[in-house]
């Protein structure tokens, strides 16, 4: 009797791998097939609008921000609250495509890291399944086009998103506020770690 | 029924004059306004327009305050040499002269409003008319403005030549129209009214 249990009883290194093997399985469904977050606009056909401020130190602006997703990237329009259009801009995989710009704005560095920002707010790096992975449940890493990591709700909509890098100045740090229960942020915190600044996007329901 | 959807009805003006010479009269007898506005922001990516809301006064010679109440706070004041502005309690100043796109639409702003704006040196305009409303459809000839603003169009009431609307035409589908309605004229109006708070 003795001898057959020895027999049959699994072998401890048999047993971790299948503990591996699954553990490595249910990342993979969650992430790539059934269950990892999307990017709020993915089912968005009318476009969403926000009323946005931007603080610097002292200064600060106000407008309204219009969102799309579109088949070459995600379109924002930027309006003052007055009407006139001051940005209008298509951030696709590998850049940004311009129709409308500030010239007091047209600097590298600062564009570099409002692209940085703009693709933040609308998850972009969610577009890519394969490259997010499951760290736990509700926290994921996203290796592009931004490298973030993004916990979420039970509802696996997005409620913080942080960019990787121990020495990045401009390491960003957003929070997704929600009011109901559909996956449309009512309210966006895109904040940076070194920089004084905050962007504030309020959802304006139409 | 909108303007732009009444556009089909109107006809070229031939006498241009007449219009001219009331906006100048009209200009001529106003010190100040008070109305109402309701403001449409059209954008190619949103299916529906961006609809404002609120009250604009205006007193001579370039004082002129927008107050919108629906759906966001925002007062914008051009004053003298700058803009102030109120959103939601936060008041920033800005100086006009580093902005000459503010300057320029401001300027429109405060002409339409004062019924001085067929400037035909600084726009190409095309006159016409309908039973209730003259219409000019201006194209800026300076080519800063030109980039910022395709075409202007101002519809001017018939019975009194004050502004009925005006559509800002920044690129085919993206445009903002603002009715103004519970028109005022000469009523006084203090300095204070043009303080950001």
């Amino acid at each position: 009797m003795k001898k057959f249990q020895m027999k049959h009883s699994t072998p401890i290194s048999v047993k971790i791998l299948v503990v591996f093997a699954c553990s490595y399985l249910s990342v993979h469904y969650a992430a790539g097939q059934l269950k990892y977050p999307q990017p709020y606009l993915q089912n968005n056909n009318e476009g969403l609008l926000y009323d946005v401020s931007f603080q610097y130190k002292s200064h600060y602006i106000s407008g309204l921000l219009a969102i799309k997703k579109e088949i070459q990237g995600y379109h924002f329009v930027l309006i003052t609250k007055t009407g006139p259009t001051i940005m209008d801009f298509i951030i696709t995989d590998k850049g940004i495509d311009w129709d409308k710009k500030i010239e007091a704005l047209d600097r590298p560095i600062f564009l570099k890291a409002m692209e940085k920002d703009f693709r933040t707010i609308v998850l972009s790096s969610l577009d890519k399944p394969k490259k997010i992975k499951r760290l736990r449940s509700n926290l994921y890493k996203v290796r592009k086009v931004i490298r973030h990591k993004v916990a979420t709700d039970h509802l696996e909509r997005v409620l913080s998103a942080k960019s990787k890098g121990l020495i990045n100045p401009f390491k960003i740090f957003a929070t997704y506020l929600y009011k109901g229960e559909d996956n449309i942020p009512d309210q966006i915190l895109v904040r940076h770690r070194l920089i004084k600044s905050k962007l504030d996007l309020k959802l304006i329901k139409q | 029924m909108t303007f732009s959807q009444n556009h089909e009805s109107y006809t070229s003006l031939e006498n241009v004059d007449q219009l001219k010479e009331g906006i100048t009269k009209m200009a001529e007898q106003t010190n100040t306004i008070k109305t109402s506005f309701k403001q449409e922001k059209h954008i190619s990516i949103l299916t529906k327009a961006v609809s404002s809301e609120g009250d604009m006064v205006f007193k001579k010679p370039n004082s002129l305050k927008w107050t919108y109440s629906k759906p966001y706070k925002y007062k914008i004041i051009f004053k003298k040499e700058e803009i102030i502005i109120n959103d939601e309690g936060k008041v920033s100043k800005f100086d006009l002269s580093s902005s000459k796109s503010f300057i320029e639409i401001n300027e429109i702003i405060v002409n339409s409003v004062s019924g001085n704006i067929l400037q035909e040196n600084q726009f190409s305009i095309d006159y016409f008319q309908n039973g209730n409303y003259y219409l000019a459809k201006m194209i800026p000839k300076v080519e800063q403005l030109r980039s910022y603003i395709e075409t202007i169009e101002i519809y001017f009431n018939k019975n009194d030549f004050t502004v009925a609307s005006i559509k800002l035409i920044e690129k085919e589908k993206d445009y903002t129209i603002i009715n103004f309605f519970d028109n005022k004229l000469n009523e006084e109006i203090s300095d204070e009214a043009f303080n950001a708070n």
